[in-house]
């Protein structure tokens, strides 16, 4: 499913940095994948996540903040920096408010689907716990 | 029909208690909401499918390997709430994939686990998920999965007795919406 509400909390499925059903981006971080473009995938997927909370609650006002934004990057050695979340970070700034900015976890990986560069997942709070009605 | 009669109908039998491999808990009940630790393919307290898929093991072995994670983090769920007919609904899973190079079906070899939440627990099985790969698992296992449950309020959810006081202010949650948009994974 692609996001889940639960205890005051959305769970959004792992997205793609894809647009239209396709993939925006393929290959590795540091291989392929420049990190300005690997800071846009974080970006798109994250925009995609965005879509599909609203998709799952009618509103995106009904959210109080983004506690985790988690970012899979499959990169070379070295080519791993927090900094690939900044895109993602500004929108969800710029979409949630200022005061709602979330702790990042950078969780290395090998393999993701379509040998796309990143996956992200977002972990959110309701603005009015255990009323999604 | 509860989680736990399916279990008997689909003749399941869930292996005994998984074992941590280090000073930590199998889950941890915060509020409604069961938190699992990661869990491997474990048969007998040994670890089984070891390697990487797509190099050591195929598609199909790789979701054998996750359908019996899933079954160790059944036989958890089951120790942490004394019953699985107390999980209102498995909410968000991460399924990690040890991934040989190259190697871009994760999403299929999780299904492996997905699966069998819906087999026991119908529409409450269908989950929120993360499917990646990763350059090595704990002991070289083939898959590793940890699993966030919601617990039912109050009793068995298919159970017909009557319903146990309630706080005033506690409502149920209405499952989220799917949108159009297909579903990937």
């Amino acid at each position: 499913m692609p996001a889940v509400a639960a205890g005051g909390l959305l769970f959004v499925s792992g997205q793609d940095p894809e647009r239209g059903g396709r993939l925006v981006y393929r290959g590795r971080v540091g291989d392929g994948v420049t990190p300005r473009q690997a800071r846009a995938a974080v970006g798109l997927a994250t925009r995609n996540g965005l879509a599909a909370a609203q998709a799952a609650l009618g509103s995106l006002a009904r959210l109080r903040r983004c506690v985790v934004l988690t970012c899979f990057v499959d990169a070379t050695p070295g080519a791993l920096s927090p900094a690939v979340a900044t895109e993602a970070l500004a929108l969800l700034r710029r979409i949630l408010g200022p005061a709602s900015r979330p702790i990042l976890w950078l969780r290395p990986a090998r393999g993701l689907a379509g040998g796309m560069p990143v996956e992200v997942e977002l972990l959110l709070e309701l603005a009015e716990p255990r009323d999604t009605a | 029909m509860g989680a736990e009669t399916r279990l008997k109908q689909l003749g399941i039998e869930l292996p005994s208690l998984p074992t941590p491999m280090a000073n930590y808990v199998r889950a941890v009940r915060v509020g409604n909401l069961l938190f699992l630790s990661g869990h491997g393919p474990q048969k007998n307290g040994q670890l089984t499918f070891l390697g990487k898929v797509g190099r050591d093991l195929s598609v199909e072995e790789g979701q054998q390997a996750a359908r019996l994670v899933g079954l160790n983090l059944l036989a958890s769920t089951r120790g942490a709430l004394g019953s699985l007919d107390r999980v209102k609904r498995i909410v968000k899973v991460l399924g990690m994939v040890n991934s040989a190079d190259g190697f871009g079906d994760q999403p299929k070899v999780i299904n492996g686990f997905s699966d069998l939440m819906v087999e026991v627990f119908g529409e409450a099985g269908r989950h929120a998920r993360s499917a990646v790969g990763m350059a090595a698992l704990p002991m070289g296992i083939a898959v590793e999965i940890e699993m966030i449950a919601e617990v039912a309020d109050g009793g068995a959810p298919g159970a017909r007795k009557a319903a146990p006081a309630r706080k005033a202010s506690s409502r149920r949650s209405r499952p989220a919406r799917r949108p159009a948009a297909r579903r990937r994974r």
